[in-house]
């Protein structure tokens, strides 16, 4: 009898998930998107040293829009730069393919400390306004090459710049790239990483970015590894590339650094991409550049 | 610091003694067929209106006037009331055994007159019969417990079949749960499609959503109490089930009948044994062997033994595993590549209890408790070459924490008006934060690399020290103050917290009771989880100098009235703050090997809402009404840009309707229903392009930026079932055989288990891309038959 109603049992528990549906386990539904509101786009960063900035002005499209991103770009916006008060009105660029499509020629070179804002009008997406200030140079001491440069953090030999500089007191940042001969005797940007704990990756391959926490106002030597190189081949060659950079950039490239990493990772959270474009989104930045040959 | 703190408490005791125009009657309740001890079980003096409860351990003390007779009123849910006349001229010893009705009546479960839900100090408590519980249709079958409190207000589920509860705003780590006094870490079986606690060994189960009395401390949020059953004293008994995920066989005893008993009880799944031939055999047609699959299973046991009417002891041990494996190898080629993959978890608990009854007023319990809790996730690839050499790599990734714990609590009643509560405990805690083991061996060459990466082991050190009275100041207004000190020591930081707890009802006319309480809590370990997956991702962790313990206060205030003999009615508000909460920050993940710390952030949260529940327990029909009108938020300064946001689990609205009816004495229904207001969860809300320099530095290209709302600003779909079932019982002298059947989510609702984006390929080339909701369990029906004998 027990026997019977263990059997019996057995076998509707097998029937049983056939009653259910087709996909047993999982289900879906197709559900309508966020709503959200189209905005323009302002793609912009330069440097000190520059008379002709270029620029990308989009906007942004739905999550799911069948539309490629290099398509959103915006031709017939009313862009105006302002540069410590003089005003240029941004031309469209018509070779600039998917990139900079605007591009404004200024009166004479950047220079630390000049005022730059940026005011696009569009008739269907609004009003986006940005600015931002030339930071003023840091004081490098020095930046010293060693050959031998110790292990990164994959335990890979490498050398490396030793850089001393002076932080200048209150919230700095700074963006680094290095400059090394390559291939036909070419200077080119090349991987850079560091131990220091106040470095961290950009969103730009061949950059890394710091914060002065932990030195603030003080002097400070940071080591920045590159591939490893001889003394020879490295000898007048290698110069180090220090930027300025503001907090706004610092923050978008570090939160879009981090949107890259776990666009895919079902284990990150998501990141949102800070923007400093107020009625739409984007970055507007410039840099405050200096050139320094290593020793 | 001990000695001293008890040493007031030894000294009040004594003064009580001398006062002998008083008599104390106190002792043991317990079911008179099984032994088995009646915990919260009511004892009443009519004649002086007056009465006390039994503790934990169905252990009661009454301080009345001598009188010639003392006459108790004996009640306790779902057994006969009693009236005991005991000679009242001298202090005694006195047990009372108490008729269980399911003798007589299988089905019906009949409340208590006496215990009414006005009179209690205690707010925000819910104390949920354990055959109620099992009465409840539950997915494939299986009885859960905490399923079963997801639908009581102020206790919310994570999401579709999940078993985490979310009390009043907080999150699951913020519950303690206690097996009979032991803390388990993780309450999940199947990635909490069910819990760990075999409803077949459960004797009671108790949930605090607030107003905290000063004897629990550690959690925010909530403390779930479960004690298994201690074991039939006089009869060998047993309980066989059978279902569709599983198994389950319980047996209990006397080893020495009426001194020592015993319980055992174990279940596991099968669905990997029955599905291994045909999973074989799959391996097999694509020309490898192997074998893929998963269980869970856990074993309670327990033995007690009575020394004496003062001393007793109880042995607890629960372990509990799940494991999903995956191994794979080819068998046909000349090297021959293989993968062995296992995904475990489980936890391991054990307690040794000592009752000793210092004085018939005064109550001990020493406790030994050990619990500890693993995450073991390892991955290996590999080839196996003709000369029987093999190239091998190795990835393994362990986590959890191990506690070990001692406490002593004493209760004491100097008289009717006074319930006193004071004890200490301390918890060794031992971490371990994540560790990677990277293996690679090459025997053909004799190559082994061994490496160990990760976080090292951290130990900590909890104490607590506390002391409360449940005291009736007036007929109408009852108190229950008390303190809790609580300290943790961990690396060079100590943290110290005095938490004051305040509880009070006061009787307004026309049978209701007003209540309020204030309680503070703190926390001082974490769990760092992943809201967004269901995997047993858990990680905890302690509070260290950098990351500060977590903080809560918490204020309520409610009435509660019995209506007629079988309704009862609460309505209850409350607020909480929650300070120092602990998240992931934008874009930091599990696997990794930085500095835990340098992962998380801390915030501040608050919850606030409304519960309304109404409750049958008697008649034919029982059941009740739950419904939470609730606001959750959360704010971080390095999340959402530093501005509030919604919870994940933030939900306005939930509602419950759980409905049990006795068609005859063999056969009775039961149906759920549940709605829910959708998680809120983080969706891209547009997209945009921006350049960067890519790998050749001269070229630049555009990256697709998705560009996020608000956090949590996008609500998934509203969650809301159907669930009936159907039992059949027969009883034949002392074996009762039951077939249940029923079905879960009965009208196949899609509910959201999680929103994805996806890309589909359309006919004309082209792709699209949708958002689309993944719901699990559209229809599942049950059977289960058990057998007891």
């Amino acid at each position: 009898m027990y026997f019977k109603s263990i059997l019996y049992l057995f076998v509707i528990s097998m029937f049983l998930p056939l009653t259910s549906c087709e996909d047993f386990f999982e289900t879906t539904l197709e559900l309508d998107p966020p709503p959200f509101t189209r905005t323009l786009v302002i793609d912009h960063l330069t440097y000190t040293g520059r008379d002709t900035l270029n620029f990308r002005i989009s906007t942004n499209a739905g999550v799911l829009e069948n539309i490629e991103i290099y398509e959103l770009n915006i031709n017939d916006a009313a862009v105006t730069l302002e540069v410590n008060g003089v005003s240029y009105t941004a031309k469209v660029n018509p070779n600039s393919g998917i990139y900079n499509n605007y591009s404004v020629i200024l009166s004479s070179p950047l220079k630390p400390g000049d005022e730059v804002s940026i005011l696009a009008l569009h008739p269907v997406f609004g009003k986006a306004t940005s600015s931002f200030r030339f930071l003023p140079e840091t004081e490098i001491l020095s930046a010293v090459f060693f050959e031998d440069g110790g292990l990164d953090q994959n335990g890979d030999e490498r050398s490396k710049i030793a850089v001393n500089l002076v932080d200048k007191p209150g919230k700095n940042y700074y963006a680094v790239q290095i400059l090394t001969p390559h291939f036909n005797d070419q200077i080119r940007t090349t991987d850079v990483s560091s131990l220091d704990p106040s470095v961290s990756e950009s969103h730009e391959r061949y950059t890394v970015l710091l914060t002065d926490e932990g030195y603030d106002g003080k002097e400070k030597t940071i080591d920045f590894q590159i591939y490893r190189i001889s003394d020879v081949l490295a000898r007048g060659k290698v110069k180090l590339v220090w930027y300025s950079i503001s907090e706004d950039y610092y923050k978008f490239s570090r939160s879009l650094h981090a949107h890259q990493n776990t666009a895919d990772n079902p284990f990150g959270t998501p990141v949102p991409v800070t923007t400093n474009i107020n009625g739409g989104t984007g970055i507007f930045a410039g840099h405050t550049r200096q050139v320094i040959d290593v020793e | 610091m001990l000695k001293n703190t008890i040493s007031p408490f030894i000294l009040i005791i004594c003064c009580h003694c001398l006062t002998a125009q008083k008599v104390t009657i106190s002792g043991y309740i317990e079911d008179e067929s099984s032994g088995e001890k009646l915990i919260g079980c009511n004892i009443y003096h009519a004649s002086t209106q007056s009465g006390t409860i039994t503790n934990t351990f169905g252990f009661y003390s009454i301080t009345l006037d001598k009188s010639d007779v003392i006459v108790l009123e004996i009640s306790y849910i779902g057994y006969s009331h009693q009236s005991v006349r005991i000679e009242g001229k001298v202090s005694k010893s006195y047990n009372i055994k108490m008729k269980n009705e399911a003798v007589f009546d299988e089905i019906e479960i009949t409340a208590t007159k006496d215990k009414k839900i006005e009179t209690e100090t205690q707010m925000s408590i819910i104390d949920v019969p354990i055959l109620q519980i099992k009465k409840i249709p539950a997915l494939m079958g299986e009885t859960d417990v905490l399923k079963a409190l997801q639908l009581l207000p102020g206790v919310q589920s994570g999401g579709e079949g999940q078993a985490g509860l979310y009390v009043r705003g907080g999150s699951p780590d913020q519950n303690l749960i206690l097996l009979d006094g032991v803390p388990v870490y993780n309450a999940n079986h199947l990635f909490g499609f069910f819990s760990v606690f075999n409803a077949e060994a459960i004797k009671d189960v108790t949930l605090i959503k607030g107003g905290f009395p000063a004897r629990y401390g550690g959690r925010l949020s909530s403390v779930l109490e479960i004690n298994l059953k201690d074991g039939h004293q006089q009869e060998f008994h047993g309980d066989v089930s059978i279902g569709i995920v599983g198994s389950k066989l319980t047996l209990e005893g006397p080893i020495n009948k009426g001194k020592t008993s015993f319980l055992v009880s174990g279940r596991r799944t099968y669905i990997d044994l029955l599905a291994k031939p045909f999973i074989r055999q799959s391996f097999k047609d694509s020309g490898s062997e192997g074998d893929t699959g998963y269980y869970f299973y856990d074993l309670n046991a327990k033995v007690n033994h009575t020394f004496s009417q003062r001393d007793r002891i109880y042995v607890s041990v629960y372990g509990g595993n799940d494991k999903f494996y995956f191994n794979q190898k080819d068998v046909d080629s000349n090297t021959r590549d293989f993968t062995d993959n296992t995904l475990g978890w489980g936890n391991l608990t054990g307690a040794l209890r000592w009752n000793h009854v210092i004085h018939d007023k005064l109550f001990m319990n020493t406790t030994l408790t050990y619990s500890k809790y693993n995450l073991n996730t390892a991955i290996s690839l590999g080839t196996e070459y003709d000369d029987k050499s093999t190239d091998l790599i190795s990835l393994g990734y362990l986590s959890g924490i191990r506690d070990y714990a001692a406490k002593i609590d004493f209760d004491y009643v100097p008289s009717p008006k006074h319930f006193i509560r004071f004890g200490t405990n301390v918890i060794f805690h031992e971490f371990n934060p994540g560790q990677f083991n990277l293996e690679q061996v090459s025997s053909g060459n004799g190559f082994n690399f061994k490496q160990t990466l990760g976080q090292p082991l951290k130990n900590a050190t909890e104490l607590a020290l506390y002391a409360e009275d449940d005291y009736e100041i007036t007929k109408k207004l009852k108190v229950n103050a008390g303190l809790h000190l609580s300290g943790f020591s961990v690396d060079d930081a100590f943290y110290t917290s005095l938490q004051p707890r305040l509880s009070m009802r006061y009787l307004l006319p026309k049978g209701i009771g007003l209540k309020a309480s204030f309680a503070t809590m703190r926390q001082f370990i974490n769990l760092l989880s992943f809201e967004g997956i269901g995997l047993p991702t858990d990680l905890w962790l302690p509070t260290t100098s950098r990351v500060k313990p977590q903080e809560s206060w918490q204020a309520a205030i409610g009435a509660a009235k019995t209506i007629g003999s079988d309704y009862e009615i609460s309505i209850e508000a409350y607020y909480k703050r929650m300070n120092n909460l602990i998240a992931y920050k934008d874009g930091s993940g599990l696997f990794e090997l930085t500095d835990w710390q340098d992962r998380i952030t801390q915030g501040k949260g608050e919850a606030y809402g409304l519960e309304f529940f109404l409750q049958k327990k008697t008649g034919k029909l029982s059941g009740w009404i739950g419904y939470t009108l609730a606001w959750n938020n959360r704010q971080f300064t390095d999340l959402n840009e530093g501005r509030a946001f919604p919870y994940r689990y933030d939900r306005r609205h939930d509602i419950s309707i759980v409905a049990m009816y006795e068609i005859s004495k063999k056969i009775n229904i039961s149906g759920t229903w549940v709605y829910g207001t959708g998680n809120a969860v983080t969706l891209p809300k547009s997209r945009y392009g921006v350049v960067v320099t890519g790998e050749n530095p001269d070229y630049s290209y555009l990256t697709n930026v998705e560009q996020y709302g608000d956090r949590n600003s996008y609500r998934m779909n509203p969650y809301h079932r159907l669930d009936i079932g159907i039992s059949f019982v027969k009883t034949r002298e002392k074996r009762t055989r039951t077939w249940s059947i029923g079905a879960y989510n009965t009208y196949a609702n899609n509910n959201p288990f999680f929103v994805y984006f996806d890309t589909e390929y359309l006919d004309n080339g082209t792709q699209e891309r949708v958002l689309k909701q993944v719901s699990l369990f559209p229809l599942i029906p049950y059977v289960t038959y058990s057998f007891k004998f």
